[in-house]
């Protein structure tokens, strides 16, 4: 009988409720899709293999992360609507049932809601992950081996709990309203006209500015500042943090008071409903400020996180082919306590078997700076740079290494080798110039060296004073002396090569390059396969290994493969948390929209009877609901520009980033959810007024 | 045309009192006929009433529970449909009217008064009685002159800047009458106005019906099952079992005298609930 009851209760507000069915499902469906990328490496090979196995080992912590999210959002909206309920509630009691009788009705319906959803949502979910695996090839451009249909009992049980524990967080939460239930109030409070507790407009105009200043002073601090590139910043960038949260608040506190000040004030004010639509929209933001605040805040992380992942990923594929001129390197990293060794890796490889003539037009090149202080050296690091030429340090790179360590240091053999396997003409010092190399795509790193060559800035190294060969910094592909997916040289010097040697201190950190050009007639695999065979070898050839302490292969077709992975894993990434913050935000608005909209069912019937014109009253409703969904984003939109533009700034020290084009994922996956959440509200709100002026005209 | 009610003018009234000069109809029920529900359980909730409400008439519509005289008041209100019979207010057949040119008619030729007062409870006093006139567009400068003239009338000026929960159910009914005037319409329709409020409150708001009524000539058509609150009025109808059962005219008689003439009229009817 009860289940009778609470199947009815269920079926009865499905379409009140349908929007948090709909979020359920949908949150159910992604948490399934997105936990299978584990399995879906599967159907793939190799290296999209590896980093599909990685990408479902991340998605799947960051599964519990939103599932926290979601669990907040479900709880909240629950708790909503339950207070909405309260009236039925008591009139269950006052008919005589006993309260334990109640709370079995609500965990019923509780849970053939939650099981039908849960039941949708995977089905949902399971046929998500089948489409996915075929983006997944496409991102990853990669082949599907032996596509069938398949199921992740693993992914279903981790959807299982993550929504099992919002189960019962809801119950609970559920019988402690059951429990503080009132009946007195309940049933007396029926007709009551309801208080409406709109801020004074003053107070509210002195909160909406005091909320607007602090968020000023934190945009401020934040673009003075820059995001905090070292822990010493961590406290100043929480401060910020704190005061933009704090502003926001505040700024939603006084918003609903000022909104109704400024449209009062207006002849317009007086036309159509439109007073009516302001007071109305004024007491919802006023008992809703605080979960405005939160969802603008969310908005934000989410708009944010999605918008600078893509533009990392942008920023690192289009600087790809610059930045891998050869056809591949291999590089020694030194050890700290072997950290004076000279290593010839090419005598290495012969010594480990490896036939060097066999693997192309080879070219060694070593980079180090010293560890230590060394005399004879002055004037090379980034500070004393910035000192003497007045310039600032470009962002990002005012760290502590800019005044301890000075830029690497390259011999000028070195440097015409790897130019000469590049097709490029030798350069000639005379024994008292320098250069400078750098192969970050930033201008700002680029015209402070630019600066300092320009003003004859002269350095002392090994001894000897050499001033500058030419006014301009070298970036050309011989800039480049690893393979890399973005620009891997912030500055090299490059000196005589008696000076390069005499000027190497006691303990020094060096890598050694050999950078190779594949034979004529050698295809880019034949290559590749020697590359990865002499590498094998020379790790296998255990009495050179011990002193290569670090060594790395890159190949051109490899950086590139290992960008597009990652390009996909952030994407991935991206559109997982995107999404699911953006879903919980839309589905609080909606169902405080539609809350709202069925509370007001009455009101909206005495305008009819009173004479209003159905397409005003509806035109009301959809200004609500618009401006409803508008707020939160404009501000969302605010905080979001400012923080991209300090997260520009950081990332522009490894390439140029095209904010635009990654935004314009982040804005599609906006309208779609966001928009497509604004236009359901409306309409299911439509429907619920719609069905309240109906039923006046016809069963009175 | 605003109306201007401190300065209506005493001949211009008697006029209407009189009944001499003519009786320009406001409106005329013509065999109105009303049945809920199909085949086998269906009601008959009018069974073909017919009357008219001349211009500067105050009436009430009595009758018990279920003798349809919600339905009646309803129909004429335009907010429910007839199943047969004509009504028409002011020479225009309501039937007639499209769907969408009903809400015109009823902001611009009827006004109503709820049995609870239905103030919109985000809005104060004011902008409640302002709503059928910015909802009709009036200019806001208007607007403001005429919200405050009716609302001294009814004796709700001093609240028109309260909310409908920090005033007194008797003033939520003066405001919500003053909603009704405002728009200067043909006919009020009153749906037991009295209904929620005490004997003191019921008195004040009839008593500023029927001064509007004698003064600005307002006409006004009350459904009630409360005797007291019918002998305020110049005429009443007696409904049951959704046929017209008799009607009196209050004549030159006192109220008192009134009262006690429904009284019979009600317990020779075999009585109207819930008197008061």
């Amino acid at each position: 009988m009860f289940a009778r009851l609470a199947l009815g209760n269920v079926r009865k507000s499905a379409r009140d409720y349908a929007i948090y069915f709909v979020t359920l499902v949908l949150g159910v469906a992604v948490f399934y899709a997105f936990n299978t990328m584990a399995n879906q490496a599967d159907f793939f090979e190799g290296d999209t293999r590896e980093v599909m196995q990685t990408v479902g080992l991340l998605l799947h912590g960051l599964t519990y992360f939103l599932a926290v999210v979601m669990g907040f959002l479900m709880v909240y909206a629950n708790n909503f609507l339950m207070r909405r309920r309260k009236q039925e509630l008591g009139l269950y009691q006052v008919l005589g049932m006993r309260r334990r009788q109640v709370s079995l009705v609500l965990t019923l319906e509780l849970l053939f809601a939650s099981a039908l959803s849960f039941a949708i949502g995977i089905a949902c979910g399971v046929l998500l992950s089948q489409i996915l695996v075929f983006v997944t090839a496409h991102l990853f451009e990669a082949t599907v081996s032996n596509f069938h249909f398949f199921f992740s009992f693993d992914a279903l049980l981790t959807t299982l709990v993550c929504f099992g524990v919002i189960f019962f967080v809801m119950l609970f939460f559920n019988m402690r309203s059951l429990r503080k239930l009132r009946l007195v109030e309940l049933m007396g409070a029926r007709h009551e006209n309801e208080k409406v507790r709109v801020r004074g407009m003053g107070l509210s105009t002195v909160l909406f500015v005091g909320g607007l200043a602090l968020i000023i002073v934190a945009y401020v601090r934040l673009l003075h500042d820059g995001l905090p590139v070292s822990s010493g910043a961590m406290p100043a960038f929480y401060v910020t943090t704190a005061l933009v949260v704090l502003g926001t608040l505040i700024l939603f506190f006084g918003l609903g008071g000022l909104f109704l000040a400024i449209a009062s004030r207006r002849q317009s004010y007086w036309r159509d409903l439109n007073m009516f639509t302001t007071r109305e929209l004024a007491a919802r933001i006023n008992t809703t400020g605080v979960s405005l605040a939160v969802i603008s805040l969310v908005l934000f992380l989410a708009m944010t996180s999605v918008t600078a992942g893509m533009g990392i990923c942008n920023a690192l594929n289009e600087e790809i082919e610059k930045n891998t001129p050869y056809d591949a390197t291999l590089t020694q990293y030194s050890s700290t306590d072997e950290a004076n060794q000279e290593v010839d890796l090419i005598a290495l490889l012969k010594n480990a078997g490896v036939d060097t003539d066999a693997l192309g037009h080879l070219a060694q090149s070593t980079v180090y700076y010293n560890l230590g202080s060394e005399s004879g050296v002055a004037g090379i690091t980034l500070s004393e740079m910035a000192q003497e030429t007045g310039a600032t340090l470009p962002l990002g790179m005012d760290s502590s290494d800019a005044s301890s360590t000075g830029l690497y240091v390259m011999s000028e053999s070195d440097y015409n080798a790897l130019r000469s396997i590049l097709g490029m003409s030798a350069i000639e010092l005379d024994g008292e110039h320098y250069l400078i190399t750098c192969s970050m795509d930033n201008d700002e790193i680029v015209s402070f060296y630019n600066k300092a060559l320009d003003s004859g800035y002269a350095i002392t190294i090994g001894g000897q004073l050499l001033s500058p060969q030419q006014t301009e910094t070298i970036t050309d592909t011989s800039a480049t002396f690893v393979n890399s997916n973005i620009g891997s040289n912030s500055g090299t010097l490059i000196v005589p090569d008696a000076i390069a040697s005499a000027a190497r201190g006691e303990k020094s950190y060096s890598e050694t390059n050999l950078e190779v050009m594949y034979a004529e007639g050698t295809t880019t695999e034949e290559g590749d396969n020697l590359m990865e065979a002499a590498a094998a070898a020379l790790e296998a050839d255990s009495t050179t290994y011990k002193s290569l302490a670090y060594m790395s292969l890159a190949t051109r077709e490899g950086v590139a493969k290992a960008s597009e992975s990652t390009t996909g894993m952030v994407s991935y990434l991206a559109i997982y948390i995107g999404f699911v913050l953006v879903v919980s935000c839309a589905a609080i608005l909606a169902i405080q929209q539609l809350s709202g909209a069925s509370d007001s069912a009455l009101r909206y019937r005495t305008l009819s009877e009173l004479g209003c014109p159905d397409r005003l009253i509806y035109r009301s409703l959809l200004f609500q609901t618009l401006l409803s969904f508008l707020f939160p984003l404009i501000v969302a939109l605010a905080h979001s520009v400012v923080a991209l533009k300090c997260v520009i700034d950081v990332i522009k020290v490894f390439g140029q980033i095209n904010i635009l084009s990654s935004s314009l994922m982040a804005v599609s996956i906006f309208l779609v959810v966001y928009g497509g959440y604004f236009f359901v509200t409306y309409r299911t709100a439509r429907s619920v007024v719609h069905g309240t002026l109906v039923g006046a005209r016809h069963s009175a | 045309m605003p109306v201007d009610i401190t300065a209506a003018a005493p001949e211009h009234s008697s006029a209407h009192m009189a009944g001499s000069a003519f009786h320009a109809r406001v409106l005329d029920v013509r065999n109105l006929e009303k049945v809920y529900g199909v085949r086998g359980g269906s009601t008959r909730a009018l069974a073909g009433v017919s009357f008219g409400v001349d211009a500067g008439e105050l009436v009430a519509i009595m009758g018990p529970s279920g003798s349809g005289k919600s339905t009646l008041l309803n129909c004429i209100a335009t907010i429910d449909i007839p199943t047969s019979g004509s009504i028409i207010i002011g020479g225009q057949d309501t039937s007639r009217l499209k769907h969408s040119a009903l809400a015109d008619f009823r902001r611009t030729k009827l006004g109503f008064i709820f049995q609870d007062a239905n103030l919109l409870d985000t809005l104060t006093a004011r902008e409640n009685i302002a709503l059928p006139l910015t909802i009709g567009r009036v200019a806001a400068g208007e607007i403001r002159g005429r919200v405050s003239r009716i609302a001294e009338a009814l004796g709700v000026a001093e609240v028109l800047d309260k909310y409908p929960y920090q005033m007194s159910g008797g003033q939520r009914q003066r405001v919500a009458a003053a909603r009704a005037l405002v728009g200067d319409p043909r006919l009020v329709l009153a749906d037991e106005p009295t209904g929620a409020l005490d004997s003191k409150n019921s008195q004040l708001l009839l008593e500023s019906l029927e001064a509007l009524n004698r003064r600005l000539g307002t006409t006004v058509l009350m459904v009630t099952h409360n005797s007291f609150a019918a002998s305020f009025c110049r005429r009443v109808l007696f409904i049951r079992d959704g046929k017209l059962f008799t009607e009196i005219v209050r004549g030159s008689d006192s109220r008192r005298k009134f009262f006690d003439e429904i009284m019979q009229v009600v317990s020779m009817m075999g009585g109207v609930d819930d008197v008061r």
